[in-house]
């Protein structure tokens, strides 16, 4: 049952994303997300292996099972945090060619596409995981989570809109 | 009581809505947000049934409605996270069809209205039924 909710889970982003799924692949957003989240498990002493094994949640002791969820948990908090410095690397480099349209767009993609794989990595991987090996416990920070998540998706959507507006202010 | 609380929060968005509410509503990004955080929820392993029943039934047990008000609490978490996602979707469909004005609307609803909607879901509907069912469940 819980494999049918994580299809349908993708399903529902392929039907969001349609026929412009070659503009959301990115592979240096990718590295930036996918990197960051492993040296953040790796320095945090994370036990990979062990929580990959914790996908077949039944598999493990209780008190593997915690452990396991404690790497879901950093692995959660480490990609928002990527998708946050992604988005700020990003538009370091989109205000650095500001007179060059042709280098904006790398930039656009790294602002923006940082910031999905972080959210996918969070609340569509780690977040089901770490509640499925840790059931009926609370975690104050996922809805923290979420709250991040909503704030620098609108603030994306504020300074990509005012960007696409450049044209037209400085003409008058 | 409750009925009267949740028409407040509709009658008083409709006052900011105004006569402007047909661009309130896109299939697509509606589509993308309630079923996408059930389907969250079910990969969470929370029970997506009871949490509907405990919500509507009299004698639901203490344990029952602690691991409803778990499952809203997430409902209005992935709901959040679903309306975060959709934006920057909608921002890349929005920016990859620049040239093309009549494409740029879409995209430009989903990016703003999966966060209208995630936000909606998250604290008109999951925070008050998950702090009602908390305080059911502790007496």
């Amino acid at each position: 049952m819980p494999i049918v909710g994580f299809l349908l889970a993708i399903a529902l982003l392929m039907v969001g994303i349609g026929s412009n799924i070659a503009a959301m692949i990115n592979p240096p957003s990718f590295l930036i997300v996918f990197g960051f989240t492993l040296g953040a498990l790796l320095m945090s002493g994370a036990d990979i292996p062990l929580m990959l094994r914790g996908i077949n949640a039944g598999s493990l002791t209780p008190e593997e099972a915690s452990r396991a969820a404690a790497g879901w948990k950093t692995a959660r908090m480490a990609g928002l945090a990527a998708g946050g410095l992604g988005t700020m690397t990003g538009w370091i480099i989109i205000l650095k060619n500001l007179d060059d349209p042709v280098a904006i767009g790398p930039g656009m993609a790294i602002s923006l596409l940082t910031v999905m794989y972080g959210l996918i990595l969070a609340f569509v991987i780690a977040l089901p995981l770490q509640t499925k090996l840790t059931p009926g416990e609370r975690d104050a920070s996922a809805s923290r989570g979420a709250t991040f998540a909503i704030l620098l998706s609108a603030l994306l959507s504020i300074s990509m809109y005012s960007i696409l507006a450049l044209p037209f202010a400085t003409t008058g | 009581m409750r009925l009267l609380g949740f028409i407040s929060i509709l009658v008083s968005l409709m006052v900011g809505i105004g006569s402007n509410l047909s661009s309130f509503i896109d299939a697509p990004s509606l589509i993308f947000v309630i079923p996408g955080a059930l389907a969250l929820l079910l990969f969470a392993g929370q029970g997506v049934g009871n949490m509907f029943g405990a919500v509507f039934s009299a004698d639901a047990t203490s344990e029952q409605l602690t691991a409803a008000a778990d499952a809203w609490e997430h409902t209005g978490i992935y709901a959040q996270a679903m309306g975060g996602i959709g934006t920057i979707i909608g921002l890349v469909i929005m920016l990859k069809n620049m040239d093309d004005p009549a494409a740029l609307g879409p995209g430009m609803a989903v990016a703003l209205l999966t966060v209208f909607y995630g936000l909606f879901v998250a604290y008109a509907v999951a925070l008050p039924l998950q702090t009602r069912l908390r305080s059911r469940a502790a007496g």
